[in-house]
């Protein structure tokens, strides 16, 4: 194995070997290389030597490489560059390092066939020519070239020249010439060169076009051939001229024989530029103008026409250069309107002068006008010829302008308008008369065609209906008229067509959709051959005299249709009308009342006053309104307000009486509830006060309760059984107790109490009311508890669900005066979306109900309604606030539920109270009296800044075994607690202190005793812990007055309660 | 990946003769392909120092010898051709083939 490894790598070495070799001899074959010792013996020296001397020779051939102004390279075999100097490179446009190695194809241009073209170079030996060099970005110069193959072997010279530039401007020169030529060759008109002799060097090929021959047709003829005789000498002379004298300009006409026989008039110049080293020739230039003579011919002839017309259309005709120095041209007739001398130069200036005085301005804005807007100018002004004389004339104007739109010229024509402008002042003279007769007439004028369509109406007609008379113009008459009217109006028209007047009523249209009733005078006019032209109708405006009889029926109407009483009288009173506002309110008919005596509705009582009132009217004095009683129909008296007046004839005299009266009951109804509404308000004014006073007399009163039923129990526990003293202690506890009761009351009644929401369930406290309830209703009423298995429980203050209890007890209890039944009934509920559809703010879900059933009177729909309202009552005054069922409404709804009422007169009544049923377990019923045995030793901090009330806190904790840190205030309190090494376990505070509150207190208190539990004790709302009244659930309170039995139980609670739920307690929690 | 094992080059040029310029200007157009692979070049200017040209048998220049890592290869001449040239360095046909 190991020789045939070795054989195998001998054999790579071998091949690499001859690999190598092969390159060597590839590289020393194409003179790849730069030097080769020819064997190892030769010494360096020897190389250097002959190396030296190849350098000296290198040297020379480089500087003369390096300085040339020509781009040279040198490229191997191969065609890469391998050297370049610097006009290469600058030409190549990259660095000399970057060419070196590329191949010269990649400068050629791409479709040149590179390699055949190499290898033909390398043949020939040399080559040369141009080529377009591609250089960076795609451009390209054009190079002239010339290229030497093998100046050494294996070397390629090739030298370079930009001829780009040289190439662009031979370029430009020949597309000149070739433009020139172009523009020279088509031009219409004619070229020559003479030389001195005379013979024609060249001629452009327009001349023929110019004779009607092809080109072709002329050889063999000269132009001078085709120049009539009379001229052809004339041509002769003046060139022999020209070059005799070196002049060099020379212009004549002559005339030309065309092929087709005609003469035509050409006109020639020459120019010598026999002395113009480029040209040395005469320059002949020809052009036809014959049209141009015919045309000068035809218009002098038509002007000497136009001249003519114009003196007698008294129209002169003008042209007028632009600028006050331009100069104007006028017509022979222009000339005579002037009154000026024919002939006379005139000037925009000077011409002005012949202008109004009052009509320049004007004349100078219409030309203006005419020259910026290019729109012909048209006036109308006056003159003053110099002979003082004033004209009217009528000048219209139009502006020439050239290609680029800039005026040249103006002209136009001008005529004398002064007779017929008289003529037409005197028209309108006349018409303005009889127009301002027309439109200052009171009657409307209206003017209509055959065909009916308005053609004139006048400003009074217009103003009449309420159109303007535009609106009215060009619209039939019959438009205007009234649908009603319309088959008359037609009738009218026929006959107006046969020639007859007439005069008859009309209602026509106003724009505002009214109609006005006019009278009508229309009379046709006829045309100078008779036929009908026009009616003319004239207009006059009747509705105030038609209309007064439809205004005193619509008053009669009024009269009618009031709700006030109307009637009048004679003075004497007897009644002469009598309006349905009377017949509703007295209750008599008109019928039965007309010619009756007004003193059937006066009450006895009144009768002199009512008859004193009516003399001191009827003899025209005014009387006030007044009050008064009146007699109905049924006998009743009805209370109404009076207004009497005298009613007048239209010479003044009193001759009748009128009196209107307004039935006063729903005014004096609306006062009444007025008057009850602000009863009310100072009814809940009072409250308000009642309670504000309640709520600060209950924390003082509070405080006093807790040290007096604290020290009764005191004395109690110390006291045996049998002692004398015991007696009178249970006495001044019970006394303190009933206190406490009549301040919770207080406060209930006052809404200050703070509401403690717990998980409760609704038998146990109807349980406990039991024997309460029983003594409220008495022995005549039968009280029935029913209850449903596995009620519900409901989240509410177990306080406020008896408050609810006993007032819908007492309700029911008043509402049964002679005893009867009363359920009270628990049981649970499923509210569906259906049920609650209708109410708001209630959603559908479980409930626990209340119902609470009475068999007494019951009450009417309208009572029923209002029961909840607050201060609304059916009891009499002084037995009901009005509160108890308005309480319950808020305690419900307070408690997320809601309450209705079932109730038929005679058939009793039935409340019910939905709560919403809580799934949460039941929290522990508190009530037990006893105080707990079990002795604690923890530390508790105790703020309370009323003494006695901390002093007896402070008895009943210590004597409990608590270690206890004494306070009368925050800022003690947080001094106590830095002070105190210990842990203290609770944090005991009244909330309502002075400086600091409680709640303050026990935020800073928790950042430095996170694990401290926090216990708040207060009579009365306040803001800081509770919100509307209701406490939040995760804050410790306990409500003063306070036993013993009732304090120790609740630290107890809090400080067993678990620590998650307590130690969550942190300022975040009390809701702002 | 692995550092790149540098190589070892060794030119043998004669002054600024034509072939020996190009030579260097190939050379460095090949190797800027390969800008991560490290390269130790050592250029000897046998006109200046013939004497090493001599001691390393260069009869030719230019004359570019790889001496690491083997074998050791030779090459004569402008190193025109660069797949012959990459060939001979180990780097194969261009920067795509060692992908």
């Amino acid at each position: 194995m190991l020789e045939i490894d070795r054989l195998r790598r001998s054999n790579d070495d071998l091949h690499r070997r001859l690999a190598e070799a092969e390159q060597a001899l590839f590289a020393l074959a194409h003179g790849e290389v730069d030097a080769v010792a020819l064997d190892t013996s030769t010494s360096p020296i020897l190389l250097h030597a002959a190396q030296q001397q190849l350098r000296s020779s290198q040297q020379l051939f480089r500087s003369v490489f390096d300085c040339s102004l020509d781009a040279i390279t040198l490229a191997d075999a191969h065609g890469n560059y391998v050297d370049a100097n610097a006009a290469a490179t600058r030409l190549f446009g990259v660095a000399h390092g970057e060419l070196i190695g590329r191949h010269y194809s990649e400068f050629i241009p791409t479709d040149l066939d590179g390699p055949a073209r190499f290898h033909r170079f390398i043949i020939d030996g040399s080559r040369s020519g141009q080529f377009a060099l591609r250089i960076r970005d795609g451009a390209h110069r054009i190079i002239d070239f010339s290229a030497v193959a093998n100046v050494t072997p294996g070397l390629h010279l090739c030298v370079l020249r930009d001829i780009t530039d040289r190439v662009a401007a031979e370029d430009s020169l020949r597309r000149n010439e070739a433009l020139f030529r172009a523009v020279i060759e088509k031009s219409a008109e004619v070229i020559s060169l003479t030389s001195a002799d005379g013979n024609t060097r060249y001629l452009t090929p327009s001349a023929w076009r110019l004779l009607g021959w092809h080109p072709d047709e002329m050889v063999g003829r000269t132009l001078r051939d085709q120049v009539i005789p009379e001229d052809r000498d004339r041509i002769g002379s003046e060139l022999a001229r020209l070059v005799r004298t070196g002049e060099r300009d020379m212009a004549m006409n002559l005339r030309v024989a065309h092929r087709d026989g005609s003469i035509r008039w050409v006109e020639s110049t020459a120019t010598n530029l026999l002395h113009d080293p480029d040209v040395r020739a005469i320059v002949g230039n020809y052009r036809d103008i014959t049209a141009r003579k015919h045309a000068e011919d035809a218009l002098r002839a038509s002007r000497d026409e136009l001249e003519v017309a114009q003196a007698i259309a008294h129209v002169g005709s003008w042209t007028s250069g632009v600028g006050m120095d331009g100069i104007v041209e006028w017509s022979r007739e222009c000339y005579r309107i002037y009154g000026i001398p024919e002939g006379t130069p005139i000037t925009v200036a000077s011409y002005y002068a012949y202008v109004h005085p009052d009509d320049r301005q004007r004349m100078h804005l219409a030309t203006r006008a005419a020259l910026d807007a290019g729109a012909p100018a048209e006036i109308e002004h006056r003159i003053v010829r110099p002979d003082g004389e004033i004209r009217h004339v009528h000048q219209r104007g139009v502006v020439e302008r050239d290609a680029h739109g800039q005026a040249v010229r103006m002209f136009g024509t001008l005529q004398d308008v002064t007779e017929r402008l008289a003529t037409v002042e005197a028209l309108r003279e006349s018409e303005q008369r009889y127009r301002r007769i027309v439109e200052n007439t009171t009657e409307g004028v209206w003017v209509s065609d055959p065909d009916g369509i308005t053609i004139f109406v006048n400003a009074r007609m217009g103003k009449m209906l309420g159109w303007t008379v535009e609106e009215i113009v060009g619209r039939p008459l019959y438009e205007f008229v009234k649908d009603s009217d319309l088959p008359a109006a037609r009738e009218r028209t026929r006959r107006r067509q046969q020639g007859l007047s007439d005069r008859d009523d009309v209602h026509l249209r106003r724009k505002d959709g009214t109609y006005l009733l006019v009278s009508i005078q229309a009379n046709p006019l006829f045309d100078a051959s008779g036929n009908f032209e026009m009616a003319l109708c004239l207009i006059t405006d009747v509705s105030a005299q038609r209309g007064a009889d439809a205004v005193r029926a619509h008053l009669a109407s009024i009269v009618e249709s009031s709700d006030d009483s109307i009637i009048s009288a004679t003075l004497d009173g007897i009644i002469t009308s009598w309006n349905l506002g009377a017949a509703k309110l007295y209750q008599y008919s008109a019928a039965e009342m007309m010619g009756k005596s007004m003193s059937v509705l006066i009450p006895e009582a009144s009768a002199v006053g009512e008859l004193d009132i009516r003399r001191r009217v009827a003899r025209g004095e005014s009387v006030p309104q007044y009050e008064a009683q009146r007699a109905r129909k049924d006998g009743s008296g009805v209370e109404v307000a009076v207004t009497i007046s005298p009613v007048r004839s239209a010479e003044g005299s009193v001759i009748g009486i009128s009196q209107i009266s307004r039935d006063l009951s729903a005014r004096r109804a609306a006062e009444a509830a007025h008057h009850r509404v602000e009863e009310q308000f100072r009814q809940v004014q009072k409250m308000e006060a009642v309670g504000r006073l309640a709520g600060g007399v209950a924390h003082d009163f509070n405080n006093l309760l807790s040290v007096i039923l604290s020290y009764s129990d005191f004395a109690i526990e110390e006291l045996k059984d049998g002692d004398p003293l015991r007696s009178d202690i249970v006495q001044i506890k019970e006394a303190a107790q009933r206190a406490a009761e009549l301040t919770k009351q207080l406060l209930a009644f006052s809404r200050q109490q703070v509401l403690q929401p717990r998980v409760v369930e609704l038998d146990r406290i109807i349980d406990g009311l039991k024997s309460m309830l029983g003594r409220l209703l008495g022995e005549d009423v039968e009280l029935a508890l029913v209850t449903a298995p596995a009620l519900g429980r409901v989240l509410a203050d177990p306080g406020q669900i008896e408050q609810v209890v006993m007032n819908l007890t007492i309700n029911a209890r008043d509402a049964m005066p002679d005893g009867g039944k009363l359920s009270i009934e628990t049981s649970n509920v499923h509210l569906d979306a259906g049920d609650v559809g209708g109410v708001s703010g209630v959603q559908a879900g479980d409930y626990v109900l209340l119902a609470v059933a009475d068999s007494g009177t019951g009450m009417d729909a309208e009572t029923c309604a209002r029961v909840f309202e607050p201060f609304f009552t059916t009891k009499p005054t002084g037995k009901g606030t009005g509160l108890g069922l308005s309480t319950v409404f808020g305690i419900v709804q307070q408690s997320g539920g809601f309450v209705d009422v079932q109730s038929e007169l005679g058939q009793g009544t039935t409340f019910r109270a939905y709560f919403p049923r809580s799934h949460r377990i039941a929290d522990s019923m508190t009530g037990s009296g006893v105080i707990p045995v079990i002795r604690s030793s923890e530390t508790i901090l105790l703020v309370e800044d009323e003494d006695q009330v901390r002093a007896v806190a402070c008895a009943i904790l210590r004597r409990n075994g608590y270690h206890v840190l004494e306070s009368a205030g925050g800022g003690d309190a947080l001094l106590i607690s830095k002070e105190f090494a210990g842990k203290i376990h609770l944090l005991l505070t009244d909330v309502v202190m002075p400086r600091m509150n409680g709640r303050k207190l026990s935020e800073l208190l928790l950042e430095e005793r996170p694990e401290m539990q926090v216990l708040f004790a207060s009579g009365y709302t306040d803001d800081t812990i509770v919100r509307h009244g209701v406490l939040e659930e995760d804050v410790a309170f306990i409500q003063k007055p306070f036993t013993p039995a009732s304090l120790l139980r609740k630290v107890r609670e809090v400080l067993d309660a678990p620590r998650p739920a307590l130690s969550g307690l942190t300022p975040g929690h009390f809701r702002q | 990946m692995p550092e790149p094992i540098p190589i070892c080059l060794r030119l043998y040029i004669a002054g600024d003769a034509p072939n020996s310029v190009v030579a260097i200007a190939n050379l460095r157009r090949a190797l800027e392909q390969f800008p991560d692979q490290p390269v130790e070049l050592e250029v000897i200017d046998v006109l200046a120092h013939p004497e090493i040209g001599a001691r390393d048998g260069v009869l030719v220049t230019p004359t570019l010898v790889k001496l690491s890592p083997g074998p050791e290869r030779r090459l004569l001449g402008n190193l025109r051709n660069a797949e012959l040239l990459l060939g001979a360095l180990g780097l194969g046909a261009g920067p795509h083939a060692r992908d």
